[in-house]
């Protein structure tokens, strides 16, 4: 008896340890790798902004300037605030070399800032949406492998949220028409694909003036075995799906040891689309991802199931030196090259 | 015939002979003038050097850069200056994308990453001819930092001493699947089945050796190259050097396979390069000096810290 709770300390131990591990070196390794993706949107944190809040500002993208624009009228649709014309005017120096000229067909490079307040007020605030994030949270990328998400929502400890904020998609929309049938098809994916791996599947549903919030959650026991690991970790799920008239937007919550659904809730819950931008056009150009991108059969639905699998075994293999698992010749080339002692 | 019938006949074959006898007097003057052209470079040197710097203060990181690059003397001056340029700059080719002269993307991880940029070069001179010379360039560097992304990478350069053309692989190769059964098999032969001999293995490596690997251009540039042994054998090997998205790796990585292989088993994948008629005829020839004050890479030099490091973390 005294043995096996031992080994059950130890395997706790060894998990925390390996927890502690990612936190203390992902953090690092996650960022750095942030620029090594192509992603034409990369959201950073730029912390020379004002003390009370961090923006997260967007890479350079490109705006062309259309007949009968002028510079106000366009920094009032990107920013909800056409004194901010100046902005354009300073990223694009080189383009106007008198400053207040643009003509039909000039192509301005802009970038669009969104807000983190670190007040009471804590949230996210961009021109088309806003919504309210924990105290402490902060905003990351997030990269592990080929897994990567590059808006994500990062609480103390191991608590991520990835958003996937998007433009209504018609089918999006038809596949949560009958929650009920969704929970049905989400049950059967589960049980076909991860019958032991994934419990305690739940479906919420409530209804918010005119907005739609769909939550569903589980507990994901990731098989450590090949990793030298007898027990496996339970980490936490939750996905909430929000969508109001021109926005879908998902979260994706997966956390060790924390109630991440009841902050998947609260974020999901609190998010608004801005009545206040007349001008609403797109939010695609975000170019906000969780990847890679896995079909299945609730159309217009992130599919997170294989999505947390990958993440995390990439993440333990890393952390426990164990060989990536094999997807094919090329993979075990690339393997075999970096790790050939061939050299002189 | 009558002797004024022959004079104009006597006159000409006379001009004939004066012009092919001129002709033999002008070629040999001229091969006793410029020996090389005909026979090659016998008498030249190569002198190792080293671009050195130690914390250069130029920079918002630190810097330590040695490398060695080989350069030629007593060849013709413009090709010389020519094949030391190429060589120079095959040398600090890592050296410049990480470090001197960045992209936009790596100017941005530099600025936000890199607490240091060090590379080691070697270069070995194993062949020259009075024809060709074949150097080969061993590198570990690191990007930003030793402890997370040491590299370790290989190239070659083979020039044509008398023209100065580069020989690359495929100039004097046919790489065809038949051609990388031959180089898998080598490989397997001298390094315990590196390689798992099936179709879908041979694709992949021809595709690598072709520089056609679509789904992984965007991480690595592909670096297929040969150089030339004292026995005037093959080493043929391909170097994956990662771009900035195939920057991954905590341990410090190898980024190439290669292998020697005698002269014999690729006779049957020879191209009509040029390179063979100068092959064929080569011999040793030229000498090849050591780098004078040679200093050694305080991150990545055979005694440095770093190696310590990972053998304590592996």
């Amino acid at each position: 008896m005294e043995l096996l709770e031992r080994t059950f300390i130890a395997g706790r131990f060894f998990v925390c340890v390996v927890w502690g591990l990612f936190l203390f070196f992902g953090s690092f390794c996650l960022t750095v790798r942030a620029e090594s993706e192509t992603y034409p949107i990369i959201y950073h944190v730029c912390h020379h902004a004002a003390n009370d809040y961090i923006a997260l500002q967007e890479d350079t993208t490109i705006y062309e300037v259309a007949p009968g624009d002028c510079l106000w009228t366009i920094a009032e649709s990107l920013w909800g605030d056409g004194s901010r014309y100046v902005e354009l005017v300073n990223a694009n120096l080189e383009i106007m070399e008198d400053s207040e000229l643009i003509y039909p067909g000039t192509l301005l490079q802009i970038r669009r800032t969104g807000y983190i307040k670190k007040d009471r007020n804590n949230g996210v605030m961009t021109p088309e949406y806003s919504f309210k994030i924990p105290n402490t949270w902060t905003s990351v990328y997030l990269q592990e492998g080929e897994y990567c998400a590059n808006f994500v929502l990062s609480g103390d400890g191991l608590c991520h949220i990835a958003c996937l904020i998007q433009d209504k998609e018609e089918a999006t929309a038809q596949t949560v028409q009958d929650w009920e049938a969704c929970g049905r098809l989400i049950q059967e994916y589960v049980d076909a694909q991860y019958p032991d791996a994934v419990s305690d599947l739940a479906f919420e549903h409530y209804r918010t003036g005119s907005d739609d919030l769909y939550l569903y959650s589980y507990v994901y026991e990731a098989d450590l075995t090949e990793c030298g690991i007898e027990k496996g970790a339970k980490l936490n799920v939750c996905v909430g799906l929000k969508l109001t008239e021109n926005i879908q937007a998902q979260f994706v919550g997966f956390a060790y040891d924390y109630d991440i659904h009841g902050t998947v809730r609260y974020i999901a819950a609190d998010f608004k689309e801005n009545t206040w931008n007349k001008a609403y056009d797109s939010i695609n150009s975000d170019n906000m991802t969780i990847a890679p991108a896995y079909d299945w059969e609730l159309e217009g639905m992130f599919n997170p199931f294989p999505w947390v699998e990958g993440f995390f075994d990439s993440v333990f293999r890393r952390l426990t030196d164990t060989p990536p698992k094999s997807q094919g010749a090329k993979d075990e080339l690339l393997h075999g090259l970096h790790s050939f002692k061939g050299r002189e | 015939m009558s002797e004024r019938e022959n004079s104009p006949r006597i006159f000409a074959v006379r001009i004939v002979l004066a012009v092919i006898v001129g002709g033999i007097i002008g070629v040999l003057i001229h091969i006793a003038l410029h020996p090389e052209q005909v026979f090659g470079y016998r008498d030249y040197t190569i002198q190792k050097e080293q671009y050195y710097v130690e914390y250069s203060d130029q920079f918002d990181y630190w810097d330590v850069v040695t490398v060695e690059y080989p350069v030629i003397e007593g060849i013709e001056k413009e090709l010389q200056e020519w094949i030391n340029t190429a060589m120079y700059d095959m040398a600090m080719d890592r050296t410049r994308f990480w470090h001197l002269a960045p992209s936009r993307e790596v100017a941005v991880f530099q600025k936000e990453h890199y607490s240091i940029f060090c590379s080691d070069v070697d270069c070995d001179i194993g062949y020259h001819s009075q024809y060709l010379a074949s150097v080969h360039y061993a590198e570990y560097y690191a990007p930003g930092n030793p402890v997370y992304w040491t590299k370790y990478t290989e190239r070659a350069m083979n020039v044509d001493l008398m023209t100065g053309e580069v020989y690359e692989l495929s100039d004097v190769f046919r790489i065809d699947e038949d051609f990388i059964r031959l180089w898998m098999q080598s490989m397997n032969a001298e390094y315990e089945d590196t390689f798992s001999e099936d179709e879908e293995t041979v694709e992949i490596l021809l595709s690598w050796f072709r520089k056609e690997d679509e789904e992984l251009n965007w991480r690595y540039e592909f670096h297929p190259y040969f150089y030339l042994t004292e026995e005037k054998n093959f080493v043929i090997g391909i170097s994956l050097d990662p771009l900035l998205a195939g920057l991954t790796g905590a341990a410090p990585e190898n980024s190439t396979y290669k292998v020697q292989i005698v002269a014999e088993k690729l006779a049957p994948y020879r191209t009509d390069s040029k390179f063979w008629e100068k092959y064929e005829r080569s011999e040793m020839a030229g000498e090849v000096l050591p780098c004078k004050n040679k200093q050694s890479n305080l991150w990545l030099g055979g005694e440095a810290g770093t190696w310590n490091y990972w053998k304590e973390h592996s």
